[in-house]
């Protein structure tokens, strides 16, 4: 990029000359003053995919997306967490109360968020998957907002890669906070790159509410925002040297150009910048408190938010333990796509330092991978944290490409994309309960979906429906409370007791201590799996059983 | 059936080129909307009067389908045949831009008129329908309208009901608005059955009054987008009932669209609550067929008095019509339609009156409100003389004091807030805004000026013995109210942005409680039986055993079947005698009377010249019924379990 071309159009510096031509519509007057010449090696028509195309690219992807993230969202039973979510979820739904636990559990947005959904499709799995189903969408359509900060190729490539994702896709149809998680970190990205490019007041505020909702949404905000910062600090860093560098091979001296950030502060004055500025930390201060507050019905929960992150500093070192590199090995067997062009991304923007964006973007995804990898807490759902950046960073390598050679780029996207696809199906629709794959860890298997059924057809048969009493005698059995939350009459022992009710559900490892206590009383009509190691027998009382087969 | 809908077509044809004499500058559109309406009327007033004077017969109906087309004569003169040309070539052009070069506007009129088209084809089929043999109804609130309306039409069509008498109350005249009726009864006559007679003119009607309505927003406030929005406002009129929906779809944990598929209840009204504004379409348009064809009459008038107001009030009349503040022809047509009304709506007639009286206040013009006055009440006088002979109407039970109207003990605002969601407040924003440009001009505002009274009016004071019924006066308010509202969201909307986002959830918060009604029925779920199978047959007895005019005495509900075969009734169905002003209680008492067996029965069935009494399921079910009191008299015809019996004469 030109330096006369920083000069005058300072705002623009993060799009580093790629593709301004054909930024957005909401930014004509810009696209008019764009400069005829760009940066060193970068043909403006080079970069450019037609208008149309771009619409038909970004719809379909849009379209893609929906339909692996919404497609018969039932279809895989709960997650034992999911079950554990879902709980909160009913008894805000149904009793309007939610109390925030830092020892335990997340934030509380994806139970508010969820509301929603369930009131429009009903308090049902189906209902609770489309909010997290629903943000997932979300985040493909921001990706594609990146248009003028990787190229059209680079944005329609990064949202492509996501939304075929095997991982993404995977935790978009799962109600865990993750996705939404996800969502509010790119929010806060590209509203912070918004305000960056016009310096509106709107833009500032967007970024702090979703800041706010990240930090409401899962304690490992903190290690997000620790690294979006280090990153920005490093590409800093990274293009004063280069800068310097390059001032100095051309042999000019004097005053060396402000950061665009500053720029735009310098632009806003001194007295609205600081106004700014606090609203946007009292917005900030004020969705937090709402939702941690349970919207001002339980203070105590802003105070117990704070404490969360001590309670996750142990359990982050503690629980889920596994190898440092285990995340690098998980997304070469998963996400190899996204890992190999992010990294080919990665060094792209580091070797020829045109596109501060794409430098930021990979050491956000690296600096996250490197970091979740330090922690000795690791879980796979934590892997599309990385993945995100690592698809825009793969996006920006994409786009770099296109500019040398459209079919080599378009011949990489349509290898990785097809790839991906048969990856995501493959998992998410036949394999989504198989432990041999990385993303379904410690999963409900799908048998117990055939156990609720069948409790299901003998409490209708049985006559008492959902008033048949229920006594789960199992220790495990999440996430059965979920599907029996609409049987009035289930009992939760936690081991084995002298039982009455008409249906028993124990696990395999009691059948000993059952034998006694069920005696001829019980007949069992069979085995299901719930998870790897754990399996659950259904137990019918004999007089029922009797009556009604 | 090929020839109602001949009649319909002659009718609308006839309409269409009448309006030459009056309009000079209205679309084809506008004018076949317009003129459907009138030639329907023409039809009706004319088929009346022929078959009160020579018989209700084929013959009467086509002299009166002759009345209806003579406007053709037009044609015989130049330049009402130039214009004629004119607007049909410009029409033939519109529908080739369509197929060929469409415009936006093209595009989005298209799509709003078609989709329109499909909703009241699929609404008006569900009015009324036949299935296995039986009669049904897939509005609720067409439950018990329905009947009565059938019971009107049999009695014109089998009973040769001239003059005409109460169908619900023998020997009371007809003192109700049934022009409407009438007509439907001349498309059976024209070999109709009578679910299509009602469908083929509901659709006529209804059509036209969404293009009427669009007309008139259009003429009001020269906004193309406001006056898209307008039909839209009055057709899906509602409240916030949709808070109903999110409230039940929480409480039973089924979801919102889940719900859809099976809607059990309106959201605009409900019985025994204080839900009171019903849609427009499901609580008033499909029930009451008078008002059906009544609102565009009165839309066309209105729309003819806004064309008469002078450049004097920032108005748009030609130029050689300027010579007064009020042009006289627009006049004189609105006079001759308004004359027309007293037949097709009671309410409308008196709301155009009140309102062209605080106009004329207004707006000063005497010649041309005298001219309008004067035609208004020749015209009307004949019919409202006619209709009033032998009416046994109590005018006390019309009036009195009530505030609030149907509100019950609901806190006014409250009441209003709740069953018109955001309509007033935005009214108010869009008559009393005053930072930057006004949203309604004055002469406007002026004109709008005493439409207000249909909402303060109905507020204070009752308009009908059933109080709901002052909703045939408010929903002119509205109807007058909504271009104003629309203008104002077309505003919001043009500013775009947030505001323009802002707007379409204005709409759709107004809107969304009567779409939940519409919906309701557009999805079939809601159908109750109003006549069985073996009701159906034994009107069929009936009208093979007793005379076109007997008089016949079964139970007074509302759906009984003798109502369909065309006889008179001794006593109908209280609820329907008393929302027409009838103290019925005595005879009542000795219906009761007469099938307990008791003392006097005989005497009371002689003193009411009772012809035949009707025995079924349905009479024990509605009082005590003695079996052995009917053993005298000589069974003349059974269906199932529906006996009839003839009394013997004196």
């Amino acid at each position: 990029m030109s330096i006369a071309y920083i000069k005058s159009r300072g705002l623009e510096i993060f799009s580093g000359g790629l593709d301004l031509k054909s930024a957005g519509p909401s930014a004509p007057e810009e696209r008019a003053a764009a400069p005829p010449a760009r940066e060193k090696g970068e043909s403006g028509d080079r970069t450019q995919v037609p208008e149309r195309a771009w619409l038909i690219l970004s719809v379909s992807i849009m379209i893609s997306a929906a339909i692996l993230r919404f497609f018969d969202p039932s279809l895989k039973p709960l997650h034992h967490d999911e079950g554990v979510n879902g709980l909160f979820l009913m008894r805000l739904f149904r009793e309007g109360v939610y109390r925030y636990d830092p020892s335990n559990y997340h934030g509380p947005t994806l139970y508010y968020f969820t509301l929603a959904p369930a009131l429009l499709l009903g308090l049902n799995t189906v209902a609770i998957r489309a909010a997290t189903a629903l943000f997932g969408v979300a985040t493909v359509w921001l990706l594609l907002r990146l248009r003028r900060y990787v190229g059209s190729p680079g944005a329609l490539a990064a949202s492509a890669l996501v939304a075929f994702s095997p991982g993404a896709v995977y935790y978009s149809r799962y109600f865990i906070h993750e996705t939404l998680f996800v969502f509010f970190t790119l929010g806060l990205v590209v509203a912070l790159l918004g305000f960056y490019d016009s310096g509106r007041a709107l833009h500032l505020m967007l970024a702090s509410i979703s800041a706010a909702l990240l930090f409401t949404t899962k304690e490992t905000a903190i290690v997000s925002l620790a690294v979006l910062g280090v990153a920005l600090v490093c590409t800093r860093i990274y293009f004063r040297i280069r800068m310097a560098l390059r001032e100095d091979e051309a042999g000019r001296s004097g005053p060396s150009e402000k950061e665009p950030g500053e720029r735009t502060w310098a632009r806003a004055g001194a007295r609205r910048s600081a106004t700014l500025l606090l609203i946007a930390l009292e917005l900030f201060a004020l969705v937090f408190v709402l939702f941690y507050s349970s919207f001002l019905t339980n203070l105590k929960g802003v105070t117990d938010a704070l404490k969360a992150f001590e309670f996750w500093a142990r359990t982050g070192t503690e629980n889920h333990v596994r190898e440092w590199y285990i995340y690098l090995w998980w997304l070469a067997q998963e996400e190899a796509c996204v890992l190999a062009l992010g990294a080919l991304g990665g060094v792209i923007s580091l070797w020829r330092g045109g596109n501060r964006f794409a430098l930021f973007v990979a050491l956000w995804a690296f600096g996250l991978l490197a970091a979740y990898s330090l922690i000795p807490y690791k879980t796979p759902w934590l892997a599309v944290n990385f993945i995100i950046p690592m698809a825009i960073a793969g996006g920006y390598a994409v786009s770099a490409i296109y500019e040398k050679s459209r079919l080599i780029a378009v011949a990489i996207l349509c290898a990785a994309v097809a790839v991906s696809a048969y990856q995501t199906i493959r998992l998410n629709f036949f394999h989504y309960d198989d432990d041999r794959y990385i993303y379904p860890y410690a999963h409900t298997d799908r048998e117990l979906l055939s156990m609720v059924d069948e409790i299901e057809r003998r409490a209708r048969a049985e006559g008492a429906g959902l008033d048949t009493q229920i006594a789960i005698l199992s220790p495990d059995y999440w996430p059965l409370p979920w599907y029996l939350r609409n049987y009035s009459a289930v009992g939760y022992f936690g081991g084995v007791k002298q039982a009455s009710e008409a249906i028993v559900i124990a696990s395999d490892a009691q059948e000993p201590e059952l034998q006694a206590a069920l005696g001829d009383r019980y007949r069992l009509i069979g085995a299901y799996a719930l998870r790897p190691g754990v399996t659950l027998l259904l137990y019918i009382r004999n007089d029922l059983t009797d009556r009604s087969f | 059936m090929l020839l109602a809908l001949a009649l319909a077509l002659n009718a609308i044809v006839g309409g269409t080129l009448s309006t030459y004499l009056y309009d000079e500058r209205s679309s084809p559109a506008a004018r076949v909307c317009a003129g459907a309406c009138l030639g329907l009327t023409v039809l009706g007033i004319a088929g009346f009067f022929l078959a009160a004077a020579i018989g209700f017969t084929q013959g009467s109906l086509f002299l009166a389908a002759a009345v209806t087309v003579s406007p053709l004569a037009l044609l015989l003169g130049r330049s009402y045949r130039e214009r004629a040309r004119a607007d049909a070539l410009k029409a033939l052009n519109s529908v080739r831009r369509l197929g060929a070069q469409p415009t936006r506007r093209d595009v989005i009129y298209f799509t709003f008129y078609a989709s329109v088209s499909v909703a009241l084809y699929m609404l008006f089929d569900r009015a009324m329908f036949e299935r296995d043999g039986e009669i049904f109804t897939g509005v609720a609130n067409n439950y018990g309208d329905l009947p009565f309306h059938i019971s009107i039409v049999t009695r014109f069509v089998y009973g040769q009901n001239f003059p005409p008498e109460a169908p619900m109350y023998a020997g009371a005249g007809f003192t109700y608005p049934f022009l409407p009726d009438f007509i439907t009864a001349m498309l059976v006559l024209a070999g109709a059955s009578l679910e299509r007679a009602i469908f083929i003119q509901s659709f006529i009607v209804g059509i036209a009054l969404v293009g009427l309505l669009h007309n008139w927003a259009l003429a009001l406030t020269r906004d193309r987008l406001a006056a898209l929005i307008t039909p839209i406002l009055v057709l899906l009129s509602g409240g916030l009932g949709w808070l109903l929906l999110l409230k039940e779809a929480h409480a039973t944990e089924l979801g919102v669209l889940p719900m859809l598929t099976q809607l059990i209840r309106d959201y605009t009204i409900r019985p025994g609550t204080s839900w009171r504004w019903g849609n427009i379409i499901t609580s008033l348009l499909i029930p009451q067929h008078s008002i059906l064809l009544g609102l565009p009459l009165a839309l066309v008038v209105f729309t003819l008095w806004w064309q008469a107001l002078g450049e004097k009030w920032g108005g748009d009349s030609p130029k050689d019509e300027r010579a007064g503040a009020v042009s006289m022809r627009p006049m004189i047509a609105a006079g001759a339609i308004a004359g027309m009304l007293p037949l097709v709506h009671a309410h409308t007639f008196a709301v155009v009156l009140a309102m062209a009286l605080c106009l004329a206040l207004l707006f000063r013009g005497w010649r041309a409100w005298a001219a309008f006055f004067g035609l208004a009440l020749v015209i009307s006088a004949p019919q409202l003389f006619y209709v009033m002979q032998g009416s046994q109407i109590d005018s006390r039970s019309f009036f009195g004091w009530h505030v609030g109207w149907d509100r019950g003990g609901e806190n006014l605002f409250l009441f209003w807030l709740k069953n018109t969601g955001l309509f007033i407040p935005l009214l108010c924003a869009a008559l009393f805004r005053k930072s930057g440009e006004r949203v309604a001009g004055r002469k406007l505002l002026l004109f709008y000026l005493p439409f207000l009274l249909c909402f303060v009016i109905p507020n204070l004071v009752k308009l009908a013995p059933w109080i709901w019924d002052n909703i045939k006066v408010i929903i002119y308010w509205y109807v007058a109210s909504a271009p104003l509202v629309a203008l104002l969201l077309a505003r919001l909307w043009r500013r775009g942005g947030w505001l323009r986002r802002i707007a379409v959830l204005l709409l759709v918060s107004m809107t969304l409680s009567g779409s939940l009604d519409v919906w309701r029925v557009l999805s079939r779920v809601p159908e109750s039986m109003i006549f069985d199978r073996e009701g159906i047959e034994f009107a069929e007895v009936i009208r093979a055993v007793a005379p076109p005019r007997a008089l016949i005495l079964h139970a007074p509900i509302h759906n009984h079947p003798a109502q369909l075969s065309g006889a008179r009734s001794l006593m109908g169905y209280p609820g329907h005698i008393w929302t027409h002003g009838i103290d019925y209680r005595d005879r009542a008492a000795d219906v009761r009377r007469i099938y307990n067996g008791e003392p006097g029965a005989e005497e009371l069935l002689a003193y009411y010249r009772v012809e035949y009494i009707v025995l079924s399921p349905l009479e024990a079910a509605e009082m005590p019924v003695r079996e052995s009191f009917f053993e005298r008299f000589t069974k003349v015809g059974e269906a199932g379990e529906y006996r009839l019996y003839k009394i013997a004469g004196p």
